[in-house]
């Protein structure tokens, strides 16, 4: 069941054998799921395209049987650099269904970025498309790809499909380039689906720590989807009914696990929107729920505070009655943040469930079911099967109401097998503290066992022997009605050893003045007492962001000390 | 300063929302049958997870 020999590289499910695919696919097909909606898609400009289970299984299979007329093979490794595409879905399963390993890298990121990762798993194929539409504008993604692959670091590669989105003009190298269209249009609809071990690598997605070059997280194919199965079946409370729309896009581990596994394995359906949030207009993801009668949507809260910037009656425009569960993701989402979303979008019925979990983890780890009862700004209490504990340095757990930071005790389905060719680097997050996994996260818990994240370890505020989580001196900050986005960081104080500053990104209608300064500064006093003070304060236009929309506080606190960044191409995409 | 490392909490969040009675009704899991689940992944971690291992298909076991 659990083999724990060569700790903590464990192995679940040892001796097992199956594949992510025909759960998510395969066995679909012959119950009454079958003709059922698998995939709605939405792109930018308004076109949609729905896919049955099906529909979905004989697509996935004429591109497996295209990759393996590619000379693809189990154990492989397939990078998908793809916008969110039916394509991109279809990818992801056809490699799952073969054996071989994908690794997503979102489309976002640059050549060089690209490369990096093509190079780090030494991937045969890249699949890509000729572009996408983002915010009105076709962005031409091939060219990118092409760029990625110039020099010998890329060498590796040795064909490259091409889906056509944009119907763009784009050049195709001779015998290493091919159209997808092409390559599906002879392709049997049946292909056999490899029979893998349990351990054997589904994906892998690079992420970074606060240092050095990406890690290539890797995740096998019994222990994720046992983990992922369980935890969103029941945190979701997934019915035959639901349509479920998780907003992350494929490129981050939500959108493999929320996005695309999770829903499918669930059977139920799973809604993929291609574009901007804003475009035409800041109503477009309710647009989204109320044409298709979303009954789950799955954001993080930076969306969200967007969103709140354009005020209530973007979605007021809208039917959102089909609503029954909201979610939130990525970072710790503000009490207010949290009441927000839940009084304007969940009508004071739905619960909003905030789920703390990591591309490390896979699955969702500590989160509330929709029975829970909720505190706004809480995760509430770890998933059955997952024994979390807020602990010191040594490991000793902290008394009820202490800081300290998150571990987890026991191993877990879903946990990464390992980081790729770093077995190294993959024993530091058990090592840190000798026996358990180490987060990376402060949290503390309350008296009735509830845990409250209080942001990263690495981000921790230190003021006059007092230390205190970002987090929470964020939400403090949030509680005011001016601000619509803040970060929190720690600068150097003579007196106090280090002070609080706060970047302030205001509202629409509220002025940076000396007037607001003290407002926000009383603001902070009234929710967290004396401790937290805050010594400065900066109004910005907007706060640097990795690419998922996380909040970069290193940044800041460079450009605070003057100091170097380190490597971005790291921190970009954090999830 | 503490060298354990622990953290201040300062703030504050006393509002506590309880799920409206049709919800609980239509959920898939009761609290009584999560607070079960609970105690018997406590109990039994691998267990717990075995029987969540049933719910899919293998090719074998």
């Amino acid at each position: 069941m659990l083999d724990d020999k060569d700790a903590p590289f464990y192995r679940w499910f040892a001796g097992a054998r199956c594949n992510i695919v025909y759960n998510a696919l395969d066995r679909h097909i012959e119950t009454a799921n079958k003709n059922k909606l698998a995939l709605i898609w939405e792109g930018e400009p308004g076109d949609s395209r729905k896919y049955t289970y099906f529909e979905l299984y004989r697509e996935v299979n004429r591109f497996a049987n295209a990759l393996r007329s590619l000379g693809i093979r189990k154990g492989d490794r397939v990078v998908i650099y793809m916008p969110p595409l039916p394509e991109t879905v279809i990818a992801m399963l056809a490699t799952a269904k073969i054996g071989a390993i994908h690794s997503l890298v979102f489309a976002g990121f640059s050549a060089k970025a690209l490369r990096q990762r093509i190079n780090d798993c030494q991937a045969r194929l890249l699949i890509t498309s000729d572009g996408f539409y983002r915010n009105g504008h076709i962005i031409n993604l091939k060219e990118t790809a092409d760029a990625a692959l110039v020099g010998s670091c890329a060498d590796c590669v040795e064909s490259m499909v091409v889906v056509r989105r944009c119907n763009i003009g784009v050049d195709m190298v001779d015998g290493r380039d091919f159209h997808y269209d092409d390559l599906i249009r002879q392709e049997r609809n049946e292909a056999p689906t490899e029979v893998m071990d349990a351990a054997d690598p589904l994906f892998m997605l690079h992420t970074s720590g606060t240092t050095g070059k990406p890690k290539g997280i890797v995740h096998s194919h019994a222990g994720y989807m046992v983990g992922v199965h369980r935890t969103l079946t029941s945190v979701f409370d997934i019915k035959p009914t639901d349509i479920f729309w998780s907003t992350a896009d494929p490129g981050w581990v939500t959108g493999h696990s929320a996005g695309i596994y999770g829903p499918l394995l669930a059977g139920t359906t799973t809604v993929m929107y291609e574009g901007h949030p804003n475009y035409p207009q800041a109503d477009r993801l309710w647009s989204i729920v109320a044409r298709y009668g979303v009954t789950i949507f799955y954001t993080v809260p930076t969306m969200i505070r967007m969103l709140m910037r354009f005020g209530a009656q973007y979605p007021k425009q809208h039917d959102l009655s089909s609503l029954r569960l909201l979610g939130s993701v990525g970072e710790p989402i503000s009490p207010e943040t949290w009441i927000w979303l839940y009084k304007n979008i969940g009508r004071s019925e739905c619960p909003v469930l905030d789920t703390w979990w990591q591309t490390e983890t896979g699955m969702f780890m500590i989160a509330p079911l929709p029975i829970s009862l909720l505190k706004p700004g809480s995760v509430t209490k770890p998933l059955p099967g997952v024994e979390a504990e807020v602990v010191d340095r040594e490991g000793n757990p902290m008394p009820t109401g202490k800081g300290g930071l998150l571990v987890i005790t026991k191993p877990w389905p879903a946990m990464m097998t390992g980081l790729w060719n770093d077995d190294d680097r993959y024993r530091e997050y058990w090592t840190k503290i000798p026996g358990v996994y180490y987060a990376g996260d402060v949290a503390r818990k309350d008296e009735d066992g509830y845990i409250w994240m209080q942001g990263r370890a690495d981000d921790v505020i230190n003021i006059a022997g007092h230390r205190i989580g970002s987090a929470e001196v964020e939400a403090a900050f949030a509680a005011h009605p001016a601000v619509c986005e803040v970060a929190v960081i720690g600068v150097p104080d003579r007196i106090k050893g280090e002070a609080a500053k706060g970047f302030v990104v205001l509202n629409d209608g509220f002025e940076a003045s000396d007037g607001m300064i003290k407002e926000l500064k009383k603001t902070v006093r009234n929710e967290l007492g004396p401790v937290a003070v805050i010594k400065s304060i900066e109004f910005r236009q907007e706060l640097p962001k990795t690419r998922s929309g996380k909040i970069m506080r290193r940044v800041l606190k460079a450009e605070e000390t003057g100091t170097g960044i380190g490597d971005l191409t790291g921190g970009e995409d954090e999830e | 300063m503490d060298q354990s490392g622990a953290l201040d909490s300062l703030l504050t969040e006393e509002r506590v929302l309880r799920p409206l009675p049709q919800l609980v009704i239509e959920a898939n899991i009761n609290p009584q049958e999560l607070e079960a689940a609970r105690k018997f992944a406590a109990m039994d971690h691998l267990g717990y997870w075995e029987e969540a291992a049933d719910e899919l298909d293998w090719f074998k076991k």
